[in-house]
C-alpha cells in the first residue's frame, strides 16, 4: 500500500487553498460552452415530443430550405455509426443507437440532428422538422410495466423487466415464517442529478484526427466508446473534458449527443458546436432514483432486526442509455442493511422500463433510497416491538469490534466509527431539538427529530455499469529542468478541487512548495487511461497512483542527486525538496539541478541512469471482488465511508409546512486530504438530499409528458430552502488505502431523506403518521395527516405514506 | 431555447407607442421588464409579430400621490425601483410588503409595476394587492383613456380587460395604513408564484374587512363570504376561525403540479386566519 | 403622428465593462447571447435560460438583471457591467471572500452570485435571513450555499444566527 514512507506531508490533512477559484471567480473559466472554433457551426436535436410510438418518417424539406441551416440528419442517414456497445451479461440486452431508428420510447428522446450557422437558425428550422409518430401506448410507473397484459417497450422481450435477479434465502424465508414480522412499502421519487453546466459537445476534425470537447466525467470512456460506435481507431479521437459545471453522476453516461455531434464534425468537416438547453436537459439527461423498496423483517423483542428480505424495484425509464442505469438498483440492495448488525438479509432486484427518460447514476447511486427504506423500517418495526427507536438501533449498529464486518450481501466494511458517530449525531441533534423547544411558539406547530445511519461504498468497481471489470487509474509525473512539476491523471476534475488536491498530494510527495505543480487533468491526449470520476473514487486512485509514480521519480532523482553531490546514494536523503548527504544539508541539490541533469544536461547523469526525470504509474484498489460468488455476494468498494446525520424539523399541521431548523453530519471519510473540500463536498451532497426530500421531483402526466421541463417546476432549492448545515469529521483511517483515505463525494446525498422522513414522521408521531416516500410536500403531509386522523378515527384508511408520488 | 423570430419597435413616447399598438393590433405584444414574457419566447411559447418594447416611454415610469393618501405607479416603474421608496412604505405600506415576495431581486430590477398587473397571472402578488387595495388600472389607446377598476379587470388567467390596443399606462392604488393590511403566502421556494396567498386590507372605521386569495383561480378573488362573516365584528379567533373556513369553502381551487385542491383549501384556511390574526393584533394596539 | 418601422436588425450602442461597443444586432437576440457570442464575454454564463438560476447575472445600469430575460437592443445606451468588469486587476475583496470560505466548487454558478452582491448595499443586510433571501435569486448545486453565505457573512460582518 503506497504511504509517505519517511517524507513528512506540509499539506495532508491541511486547508489548502484552492488553486482553481481566481480563474473561476473572474470569469476566466473555460467551460464547453465558452469554445469558439472559426468556421463553428451549431447543432440542434429534434426531440420526440410523445412518449411512447412507432417512428415512421422524418422529413427534412422544409428545415433544409429554412435561412442559415448547413444539414439535417435522421438515424439511417447515420453512415458507418453502430449501436452503443452493452456489456452487461445479466440483463437483457438494450439495442441503441444514437438517433432513434423505428421506436421512441419518452419524450426527450433524440430523433433528428439540424445544423445551422447559428443556435437561433437551428432551432428556427428544427421546427420545421416534420416528423411522422404512430402513438403506442404509454407505460409510466412500476406498477403499470409490471401489470399483465402491459405494452411492451421492447417487442422482443416477453415483459417489461430489463433486469429480474430473484433471491433465495431458504433460511431467511424459515426465520419470517416462523417469527413474528413487520412489513413496509417505500419509495423515493424521481430526480434529476442537474449540474448547473448543463451537457454540451464541440467536435472538430483536424488532419484526420477528431477531437471532441464534451461535459464528461470520463474522458478516457468516452473515446473508447466513441471510437466503437464510430467505428474508427482510438488513437484517432482526442477527448477534453475543460471545465466542468458540475457533473454529479449524469455525466458519467456516454450519450448519443456526443457521438452524434462527433460524426457530424466529421461529416460536415466544420466544428459543430451543441450546448444543451435546460428544457432539454431536463427531459434527455439521465434521471435517477424512481425506486420502490418492500420490506419484510422479523424482530426480537428488543427491536432489534433478525431477518429481512428486500425487493427492490427500479423505474430505469426507456433504459436506453450507455451505462445502463440498472445499477443502482444492486447499490440500494447492497445499502440497505448500511451499518445495521442484521444477520440474515435476502434481495431481489428487478428493474422496468418504462416511457421515461433513461435513469443513470446520480450522486448517492441507489443509496439514498436504500437508506429511506430501512430507516423509516427499523422506526416501524421499533414501534411495532414498542421499543424507543433510538435504543432498537443501538441494539444493531456495528461496533469497532466487529469490524472488518461481513455483511449477507458480501459487503466488507473495512473500517469506519459506526456508532461514535451514530452517537456524536444524536447528541447533537436532541441538543438542538432542546433548544429549538424553547424558542419556538405556535400550538399548530410540531417538532421532531430526525436521525440515521449509512454506510458509502467508495471506489467501487467498475463491474456493473460497463463491464470493464477494474477500478484502477493512472498517474504521470515529469519533472522540468527548471524544478517545475506536472502531474497527469486519469479522473477528471468536475467542480469539487480535484486539482488542489492532486496538486497537494503531489506536492508532499515530492516535497515541493504546491505552486510549482501543474496539474493536467481532462485531455486523453495528455493523461494516461483512468475511469475518470465517479463513485467517490478520484481521491483514492489518483493519491494511490501519485504516490507510486513519485516514488519511481525521487528514486531515480536521488541516484542523480548522488553523482552531482559526489556522494553514495545510499547517503543521501530528501528534506523538503533539497537532496543532500544524511547530517548536513549542505552541500545540497534541489530539483531542478536534478532535473536539469536528467533533461538536458545528460553529460552530468551518473552511469547506467537513462536521461528524463518521469514516470508513470496506476493504481488497483483492493478488497474488490468485481464479480459476484455463488452465493450472489460480492464486495463491489474497496472502501466504506460512514456517516450519520441528524436535524430538527418544525412541521406546521394547517399548511403541512415542514421546515428544516437543524441539520447535522458527523461524517467519516477516513484520513482527510483538505478538510475544506471535504465539507464543501458534503455540503452541497446534503443539499443535494434535502432536496430530494422536499422539493425535487420529475413528474410526467398521463401520457407520459414532462412536467418538469424547466427550473419553474423542478425545484432546484435555493439559499431560502436550505438551512444552515453543520459538519464534524471522524477519521478512521482505511487500512487499505493509500493513507488511510476513502472517499467522500456522495455520501452527503444518502441522509437527508431519511433524517428528514424521520424527523417528520416524529414531529407528527401522536397522529400516527409514517412517512415511506418522498418528496414531503404540503400536499402530501396535509393528505398524511388527514388520512391517520380517518384511520384513528376507524374510517377506512388511506395509505398515509406521507410522500408526494407522481400524480 | 431561442426566441423565434419577431420584429421589434422601440417608441420613444406614448404616443407613439400608442400608435404602434393601433397599427399592429393583434399582432403586437407590449414588453415591459419582460421577466415573464422573455421565458415565454425562450420556450416559444410566444410568438407576437411584432414587440413593442415600452422601455423608452419614459412617461410610463415614475410614483406619484395624486391624493394625501394614495399613490399612482407609472406601469413602466421597474418593481424594485418602487420597493425602495420610502414614499410608498409610508403611503402603502402593503406595496412595500408584498413587492419582496415578486420573484427575486434581479426580476425586480427590470419587472415592472404594471407589467406584472397586465401580465395578469393568477399567483403573481401585484394583481392580489391591487384588487385588495381597490386599487384603478388606467389604460389608453390612441383613441383616448379608461379608468378601470380592479374588481372586474382580471378575467381570468392572464386575461385582462385591457383591449389588444390598448396599453396600461398607471395604476392608482389608495393609501391603507400599516396596521390595517396583512399579507401572507406560501410558495414552495422563496421567489416562486404562490401556491396560495391571502391579502386582508381592513376598510371603512374597522368595520370591514376586503380579502383577496391568490393562487387558488383563474384570478386573484375576493372573499365575500368570509368578507361578510367579518363585517362590522371584532376580530375573536372564533370569529376569525369562521372567516377562514368560509374562505376555505368558497374559493374554487385548481390543481397543478405543485398543489392539489385540498391543499389549496387548507393553505386558504390557515393564511385567512394568519392574515386576520396579524390585523386583529393590530388592531388591538 | 409616424409610427416607426418595426425592424428585424437594430444598431446599438453600449458600454460594456467601460468601453463603447457598438455592434448590429438581430433584435431576437438575447443580452446574454451577445455578450457571450459577440463580445467574447464568457464568464457570464447560461445555466437555464428562463430567469430561475441566475447564472447569467449582469449588471445593468447599477442593478443586478438576468441576462437570459433581456434583448441585446435593449442594451442601446445602457452601460452593462459583467464578471470580467468586476473583477478588474485582482480578486475583489467580495471574490477575495468567496475564495477564504470556499464559496464555490464547480464556478458555473459563481460569476451571477458576484454580480448580485457587487450591487447589493450591505446596510440593507443585517442578518443571515437577509443573506440568503438576497442571493436566492441565484441557485448554486454544489455547495449547498453554506459558504457562499458564511462568505458574505463575513465580508459584511454579519453574524451567523
Amino acid at each position: 500500500m503506497p504511504d509517505w514512507g519517511d517524507l513528512v506531508p506540509r499539506l495532508f490533512g491541511a486547508r489548502v487553498e484552492r488553486r482553481e477559484d481566481a480563474a473561476l471567480l473572474t470569469g476566466q473559466g473555460r467551460y464547453v460552452a465558452d469554445i469558439r472554433l472559426p468556421g463553428m457551426l451549431e447543432a440542434t436535436f429534434v426531440r420526440s415530443h410523445v412518449a411512447h410510438a412507432e417512428l415512421r418518417r422524418v422529413d427534412f424539406s422544409s428545415a433544409l430550405k429554412a435561412p442559415g441551416v448547413v444539414a439535417a440528419f435522421a438515424a439511417a442517414d447515420l453512415t458507418g455509426v453502430r449501436e452503443f456497445p452493452d456489456y452487461i451479461s445479466w440483463q437483457r440486452e438494450v439495442r441503441q443507437f444514437p438517433l432513434q431508428r423505428d421506436r421512441v420510447r419518452y419524450v426527450g428522446a433524440p430523433v433528428a440532428v439540424v445544423v445551422a450557422s447559428n443556435r437561433y437558425e437551428a432551432e428556427d428550422a428544427a421546427e420545421l422538422v416534420e416528423v411522422d409518430y404512430a402513438e403506442l401506448p404509454a407505460v409510466l410507473s412500476i406498477e403499470e410495466a409490471l401489470a399483465p397484459g402491459a405494452p411492451r417497450l421492447f417487442e422482443e422481450w416477453p415483459d417489461n423487466k430489463v433486469m429480474d435477479l430473484p433471491e433465495h434465502d431458504p433460511e431467511v424465508d424459515r426465520i419470517l415464517a416462523s417469527s413474528p414480522t413487520v412489513s413496509g412499502r417505500y419509495r423515493m421519487q424521481r430526480q434529476a442529478p442537474c449540474p448547473m453546466e448543463t451537457r454540451g459537445v464541440v467536435a472538430e476534425l483536424v488532419h484526420g484526427r477528431l477531437t471532441v470537447w464534451s461535459s464528461q466525467q470520463s474522458p478516457h470512456i468516452l473515446r473508447t466508446t466513441l471510437a466503437t460506435v464510430l467505428g474508427i481507431p482510438e488513437s484517432t479521437i482526442r477527448v477534453v473534458t475543460p471545465d466542468i459545471g458540475g457533473g454529479f453522476g449524469g455525466k458519467t453516461h456516454q450519450y448519443p449527443e456526443e457521438v452524434v455531434v462527433a460524426w457530424l464534425a466529421m461529416r460536415l468537416r466544420r466544428p459543430v458546436r451543441w450546448i444543451e438547453d435546460r428544457a432539454e436537459h431536463l427531459v434527455s439527461a439521465v434521471q435517477a432514483r424512481d425506486e420502490m423498496i418492500v420490506l419484510e423483517g422479523s424482530y426480537a423483542p428488543d427491536g432489534s432486526i433478525t431477518a429481512l428480505r428486500a425487493e427492490v424495484i427500479c423505474d430505469v425509464g426507456s433504459g436506453e442509455i450507455a451505462m445502463p442505469g440498472t445499477c443502482t438498483s444492486l447499490v440500494s440492495a447492497a445499502c440497505l442493511t448500511a451499518a445495521w448488525k442484521i444477520p440474515h438479509y435476502a434481495t431481489s432486484v428487478t428493474c422496468v422500463v418504462t416511457n421515461k427518460t433513461p435513469s443513470g447514476a446520480y450522486r448517492g447511486f441507489g443509496a439514498p433510497e436504500a437508506v429511506l427504506a430501512i430507516e423509516r423500517f427499523i422506526s416501524r418495526v421499533a414501534l411495532t416491538a414498542g421499543v424507543d427507536p433510538i435504543e432498537a438501533r443501538r441494539k444493531m449498529i456495528l461496533d469497532p469490534e466487529d469490524l472488518p464486518y461481513m455483511q449477507p450481501s458480501g459487503n466488507r466494511i473495512d473500517s469506519g466509527s459506526h456508532r461514535a458517530a451514530f452517537e456524536r449525531a444524536i447528541e447533537l441533534g436532541q441538543a438542538a431539538l432542546a433548544r429549538r423547544r424553547q424558542e419556538t411558539a405556535g400550538d399548530r406547530v410540531r417538532l421532531g427529530l430526525g436521525y440515521c445511519q449509512y454506510v458509502e461504498p467508495t471506489v467501487p468497481s467498475y463491474f456493473g455499469t460497463t463491464g470493464y471489470w477494474t477500478a484502477y487509474d493512472s498517474s504521470s509525473i515529469s519533472i522540468h529542468p527548471d524544478g517545475g512539476v506536472r502531474v497527469s491523471c486519469g479522473v477528471a476534475a468536475i467542480g469539487q478541487g480535484t486539482e488542489t488536491t492532486i496538486a497537494a498530494v503531489t506536492a508532499d510527495a515530492l516535497q515541493v512548495p504546491i505552486e510549482e505543480v501543474t496539474v493536467v487533468v481532462g485531455d486523453t491526449d495528455s493523461c494516461a487511461y483512468g475511469l475518470g470520476s465517479w463513485g467517490s473514487r478520484s481521491a483514492v486512485v489518483f493519491t494511490g497512483s501519485i504516490l507510486r509514480a513519485a516514488e519511481i521519480v525521487r528514486q531515480k532523482a536521488s541516484k542523480i542527486a548522488a553523482s552531482l553531490l559526489e556522494a553514495a546514494e545510499p547517503d543521501v536523503v530528501m528534506e523538503e525538496g533539497r537532496f543532500h548527504v544524511r547530517g548536513s544539508s549542505t552541500p545540497a541539490v534541489g530539483w531542478a539541478d536534478v532535473a536539469t541533469a536528467a533533461c538536458v544536461r545528460t553529460i552530468d547523469l551518473p552511469d547506467g541512469v537513462e536521461p528524463g526525470l518521469d514516470a508513470s504509474a496506476t493504481y488497483e484498489p483492493p478488497n474488490l471482488d468485481h464479480r459476484p460468488d455463488a452465493e450472489g455476494r460480492m464486495n463491489g468498494a474497496a472502501t466504506w465511508a460512514n456517516g450519520s446525520h441528524s436535524g430538527v424539523v418544525a412541521v406546521d399541521l394547517d399548511t403541512g409546512g415542514v421546515r428544516i431548523l437543524d441539520y447535522i453530519v458527523v461524517h467519516d471519510c477516513g484520513r482527510v486530504i483538505n478538510p475544506t473540500i471535504v465539507e464543501g463536498q458534503v455540503h452541497g451532497a446534503v443539499a443535494q438530499g434535502i432536496a430530494g426530500a422536499l422539493y425535487e421531483q420529475i413528474v410526467h402526466d398521463s401520457g407520459g409528458q414532462p412536467q418538469t421541463a424547466s427550473f419553474m417546476d423542478y425545484l432546484l432549492p435555493s439559499a431560502t430552502e436550505v438551512p444552515r448545515l453543520v459538519v464534524e469529521h471522524f477519521e478512521s483511517p482505511a487500512p487499505e488505502t493509500p493513507l488511510g483515505i476513502k472517499g467522500v463525494g456522495e455520501a452527503g446525498t444518502i441522509g437527508p431523506g431519511a433524517v428528514i422522513a424521520n424527523a417528520v414522521s416524529d414531529a407528527l408521531s401522536e397522529l400516527g403518521v409514517d412517512i415511506t416516500e418522498t418528496p414531503i410536500t404540503n400536499r402530501s403531509l396535509l393528505r398524511a395527516i388527514a388520512a391517520a386522523g380517518a384511520s384513528r378515527r376507524g374510517a377506512s384508511p388511506e395509505e398515509p405514506s406521507g410522500g408526494d408520488a407522481a400524480a | 431555447m431561442k426566441p423565434p423570430l419577431f420584429l421589434y419597435l422601440r417608441p420613444d413616447s406614448l404616443e407613439e407607442a400608442l400608435a404602434a399598438m393601433h397599427e399592429h393590433g393583434d399582432e403586437a405584444r407590449p414588453l415591459a421588464g419582460g421577466q415573464s414574457l422573455v421565458p415565454m419566447l425562450n420556450f416559444r411559447l410566444a410568438r407576437p409579430e411584432v414587440l413593442v418594447d415600452l422601455s423608452r416611454v419614459e412617461e410610463l415610469v415614475g410614483t406619484s400621490c395624486p391624493g394625501p393618501s394614495a399613490i399612482s405607479f407609472g406601469a413602466m416603474t421597474p418593481q424594485r425601483a418602487a420597493e425602495r421608496l420610502e414614499k410608498v412604505r409610508s403611503t402603502c405600506p402593503l406595496v412595500s410588503m408584498m413587492l419582496p415576495f415578486v420573484g427575486h431581486v434581479q426580476n425586480r430590477a427590470r419587472g415592472t409595476i404594471g407589467g406584472s398587473i397586465a401580465h395578469a397571472d393568477p399567483a403573481a402578488e401585484l394583481p392580489a394587492l391591487c384588487l385588495a387595495l381597490g386599487g384603478t388600472v388606467v389604460a389608453r389607446n390612441a383613441e383616448g383613456e379608461r379608468r378601470l377598476r380592479a374588481d372586474g379587470f382580471f378575467g381570468g388567467p392572464f386575461t385582462t380587460a385591457l383591449m389588444p390596443d390598448e396599453l396600461l399606462t398607471s395604476v392608482e392604488l389608495p393609501g391603507v395604513r400599516r396596521e390595517d393590511v396583512a399579507f401572507a403566502e406560501i410558495a414552495r421556494r422563496q421567489g416562486d408564484f404562490a401556491m396560495a396567498g391571502v391579502v386582508a386590507v381592513r376598510e371603512t372605521a374597522q368595520t370591514a374587512v376586503r380579502l383577496v386569495a391568490f393562487g387558488v383561480g383563474g384570478t386573484p378573488v375576493r372573499l365575500p363570504r368570509a368578507e361578510k362573516i367579518l363585517e362590522g365584528q371584532e376580530l375573536t379567533p372564533a370569529c376569525i376561525a369562521e372567516a377562514a373556513s368560509a374562505a376555505a369553502g368558497e374559493v374554487d381551487p385548481i390543481e397543478d403540479l405543485h398543489a392539489d385542491g385540498r391543499t389549496r383549501r387548507a393553505l386558504v384556511d390557515a393564511l385567512v386566519r394568519r392574515v386576520l390574526g396579524e390585523l386583529g393584533s393590530e388592531g388591538a394596539r | 403622428m409616424s409610427t416607426a418601422q418595426a425592424v428585424s436588425h437594430f444598431a446599438i450602442s453600449c458600454e460594456v465593462n467601460g468601453t463603447t461597443v457598438d455592434r448590429v444586432v438581430a433584435v431576437r437576440q438575447l443580452l446574454a447571447d451577445f455578450i457571450r457570442e459577440d463580445l467574447g464575454l464568457t464568464g457570464t454564463h447560461l445555466g437555464c435560460e428562463h430567469g430561475v438560476c441566475g447564472a447569467c447575472t449582469v449588471v445593468l445600469d447599477g442593478e443586478a438583471v438576468r441576462s437570459c430575460l433581456a434583448l441585446a437592443v435593449q442594451a442601446d445606451g445602457r452601460s452593462i457591467t459583467t464578471i470580467e468588469g468586476l473583477s478588474g486587476d485582482g480578486l475583489t475583496s467580495m471574490q477575495q471572500a468567496f475564495r477564504r470560505a470556499h464559496a464555490l466548487q464547480c464556478g458555473f454558478c459563481t460569476p451571477g452570485f458576484i454580480a448580485t452582491l457587487s450591487v447589493a448595499d450591505p446596510s440593507d443586510y443585517h442578518d443571515e435571513a437577509g443573506v440568503r433571501q438576497l442571493i436566492s435569486g441565484n441557485l448554486c448545486r454544489c455547495t449547498g450555499y453554506e459558504n457562499i453565505v458564511a462568505a458574505v457573512c463575513e465580508e459584511w460582518g454579519i453574524e451567523r444566527s
